[in-house]
């Protein structure tokens, strides 16, 4: 009877610890863990306050500015080998997110990440190497497929449509809504030789300053169009003229590679070892958010 | 007499007959859109876009004033790209180029040189100059 009493609590406290553990296991698999430190994109949902970060194959949301994040599950494409390139939330945020990369082409949620659609028909490949959002039409998307050639979505990724060439191989792509564009805006293109403008007509490219370095992320203010950030290998640079002139901006003392600039003028930065850092709006500091 | 007449009448018939090929026929009256906007063109645009709409060679470069030249208005262009509305704003109210050094307006505006109409026939006459995948193109453009 002792015996019996004896094995019975041995087996209550195993199964205890069993349970620990798996709960141990469930708490980690809702946080980054090493494999996430890399962050490729950052953005923000105006309409939630939800700040996203994706690494390759993983996607965190914080609703505190970067304090505490929680893991976004996502389609089981997005395994191992995955490569997010581009995260995006659209004009207005409306709770939707898109995420796309080299073979994974293009997914949108339009409930915060709680379920997800593709959202590539019509592009020729799911090599996808950079997705923008139109600055201020929701339902309009731009990306760019390894195939070289912009294509545009007006229906929210339903369909798409080639546009154009572009100015040579396309690194990233963002859209604008400066002023004095003959149709809705300005598209910023980082190519290999720097950043090229053109209008949204896709009418002319031009060069927007002259950079040795590589630019891995330029973002706008969305108050104050003309004024952009650009990380690149050299540090954060900055233009108030819409990219006719440039200079040197205080960087975080960690190496930046991607940014997001939200309404109020504050810039998010996450750098190449996964920490975050946020800067208050016409400051020069930098504060690092988190441990 | 009757065959006097009748001689009369029809040496009559047969002068006014030579007569016609001197007075124009209706559908000559009625020149086309595209013809109309092409002499307008010639008139009013060539100088800067080219006889043909063929644009300065340097079109894509601005210049030392960050003046951009005028561009092509055939295939090789973007005119294609624009809506109507579009190209009518841009001929009637001019358009300048934000990075334009200069106070003046990168294409001037015609509101007190041309009237609406033609406008319209210019335009028409530019379509002549694409390709029909640009004109499909520029069809959903206009219903957008």
């Amino acid at each position: 009877m002792l015996q019996t009493f004896k094995l019975l609590s041995i087996t209550r406290t195993f199964a205890f610890f069993l349970v620990l553990l798996a709960a141990i296991g469930q708490v980690k698999a809702s946080e980054p863990s090493s494999s996430d430190a890399k962050i490729v994109a950052l953005a923000y949902d105006i309409s939630k306050g939800a700040l996203y970060k994706a690494s390759r194959n993983s996607l965190f949301q914080s609703l505190d500015n970067g304090q505490k994040w929680r893991r976004i599950r996502l389609p089981s494409v997005f395994d191992n080998s995955a490569n997010v390139v581009s995260l995006i939330t659209p004009a207005g945020g409306k709770n939707t997110i898109y995420l796309a990369g080299r073979d994974l082409g293009i997914f949108r949620s339009e409930n915060s990440g709680e379920s997800w659609t593709a959202a590539d028909k019509g592009i020729p490949n799911k090599q996808i190497v950079s997705l923008a959002a139109h600055a201020t039409l929701a339902e309009t998307l731009y990306t760019v497929v390894a195939d070289k050639n912009i294509y545009r979505s007006e229906d929210a990724g339903n369909s798409w449509q080639l546009m154009d060439e572009g100015p040579g191989e396309i690194r990233l792509l963002k859209h604008t809504n400066m002023k004095g564009s003959m149709k809705t805006g300005w598209l910023f293109a980082v190519t290999a030789s720097g950043v090229q403008r053109a209008m949204d007509c896709f009418c002319l490219w031009r060069q927007a300053g002259d950079f040795k370095g590589k630019i891995t992320d330029l973002v706008y203010n969305p108050q104050i169009p003309e004024h952009i950030y650009i990380a690149t290998e050299n540090g954060l640079m900055s233009s108030q003229d819409g990219g006719e002139t440039w200079k040197q901006r205080m960087s975080p003392e960690s190496h930046v590679t991607t940014l997001v600039y939200i309404p109020n003028g504050v810039i998010f930065g996450a750098a190449n070892d996964g920490t975050l850092f946020r800067r208050l709006d016409d400051t020069e500091t930098w504060e690092r958010l988190g441990d | 007499m009757t065959r006097i007449c009748l001689k009369v009448l029809i040496g009559i018939l047969v002068a006014s007959a030579g007569m016609i090929p001197d007075r124009p026929l209706k559908a000559e009256l009625e020149v086309t859109p595209i013809e109309q906007g092409r002499k307008i063109y010639r008139q009013q645009c060539a100088a800067c876009h080219g006889l043909n709409g063929e644009g300065k060679q340097e079109w894509k470069r601005p210049n030392k004033q960050g003046e951009l030249p005028a561009p092509p208005h055939n295939h090789t262009g973007h005119t294609w790209r624009h809506s109507n509305t579009m190209l009518f704003n841009m001929i009637q109210d001019g358009w300048r180029d934000p990075f334009n050094k200069t106070g003046r307006l990168t294409m001037p505006a015609f509101r007190n040189v041309l009237s609406p109409g033609e406008i319209r026939a210019v335009i028409e006459y530019l379509k002549s100059l694409w390709t029909s995948e640009q004109i499909e193109f520029q069809e959903l453009e206009n219903v957008k």
